[in-house]
């Protein structure tokens, strides 16, 4: 073991600020990255929700129209992922 | 057997494949990254010359050596892309370029905060310093083009130019501790000759560039998939996939 105690792991033998530095930096450009990728994936999702959500109700009209709508088309995971923009766009279909 | 990989070069397929190879890759670079640690700060004792601050290598090195490779392997896909006219080969390459700028960056300011202590200057414009600062203005200039263009297609085919031409710099950077007088040292490991450094300190380097390798592979491919669902917005199985609840 190279360290007796935490305040000696710290100081990094008088170095602490050029080591620790290092480390800190790359950790938070790592971290970054990661919730600035989740964060566009969740944007992006999201605007298709709406997208996909029109669509799909646009078949489903037709299909209702036609006689044939057996099963509804939205499933489970899809009402959870895009609840807010499918009620949107219920709201606006209704008015 | 033969695998029909002209099968993964379609948008469609490579997104759901690459989606299942995510977290088999996040994974392991977490599990390196740990190992890495452990051995960087725990196992492998302080250097006879620099004391503890010695133990920048760990993030040092695997950083400036992704940082090249990243580069080498983005111009690679825009090249494909731009010859064969492939379209996943260009997504690959927009989606390398700004992880690779964060490890120029990286190996940038991990570098500094070594020079100040064992050179007593944060930075010099010699020739390994200055080809890396290039390097990182090369990724910058490739995503800013591309962000300037409107028209997809058109975008990849004037970053694969600027990527493809930068290409000159790495081979620069590689050999410039040998070909010009420089600060900086040689290279610690080579192909030719056997390691300059303790085993315990080169196998906790290794480990922090494997895990790097795996990092970098698992971000990448999360970005490539954006970059798809982006691009083919209006394509059929994307709205397949919606629908399924497996985007």
């Amino acid at each position: 073991m190279n360290w007796s105690s935490w305040s000696e792991f710290f100081a990094m033998g008088g170095y602490g600020i050029y080591v620790w530095g290092s480390y800190i930096v790359t950790f938070i450009c790592v971290i970054s990255e990661i919730l600035l990728i989740s964060r566009r994936r969740r944007t992006l999702i999201e605007s298709y929700g709406l997208i996909h959500d029109s669509y799909a109700e646009e078949i489903s009209d037709k299909k209702a129209s036609l006689n044939m709508n057996s099963a509804p088309i939205a499933d489970e995971n899809h009402n959870v992922k895009a609840g807010s923009s499918t009620e949107e766009i219920k709201n606006e279909t209704t008015s | 057997m033969a695998i029909n990989w002209y099968k993964y070069a379609s948008p469609a397929s490579f997104y759901t494949v690459a989606g299942k190879m995510v977290p088999f890759f996040a994974i392991l670079a977490i599990g390196l990254l740990v190992a890495g640690l452990y051995i960087g700060f725990f196992v492998a004792p302080s250097d006879f010359q620099q004391g503890e601050a010695y133990r920048i290598i760990f993030i040092h090195v695997p950083a400036a050596w992704m940082s090249m490779f990243l580069y080498v392997v983005m111009a690679c896909w825009a090249g494909i892309g731009l010859a064969f006219n492939t379209r996943l080969s260009s997504m690959m390459a927009t989606a390398i370029a700004p992880t690779g700028a964060m490890f120029t960056f990286l190996a940038l300011w991990t570098g500094s905060l070594w020079g100040k202590p064992m050179w007593g200057t944060w930075w010099v414009w010699d020739a390994r310093l200055t080809s890396e600062l290039i390097l990182l203005f090369l990724y910058i200039g490739f995503m800013s083009l591309q962000a300037a263009i409107d028209d997809p297609r058109r975008a990849d085919k004037a970053g694969a130019i600027i990527a493809l031409v930068g290409v000159i710099n790495i081979p620069i950077i590689y050999f410039s501790v040998q070909w010009w007088n420089t600060l900086h040292q040689g290279a610690s490991v080579s192909v030719t000759q056997a390691p300059t450094m303790a085993s315990i300190m080169l196998t906790g380097m290794m480990v922090m560039v494997f895990a790097s390798w795996m990092y970098s592979i698992a971000v990448i491919l999360k970005r490539v998939r954006i970059i798809i669902l982006e691009r083919e917005s209006h394509a059929a199985w994307v709205a397949e996939l919606r629908r399924k609840g497996a985007l």
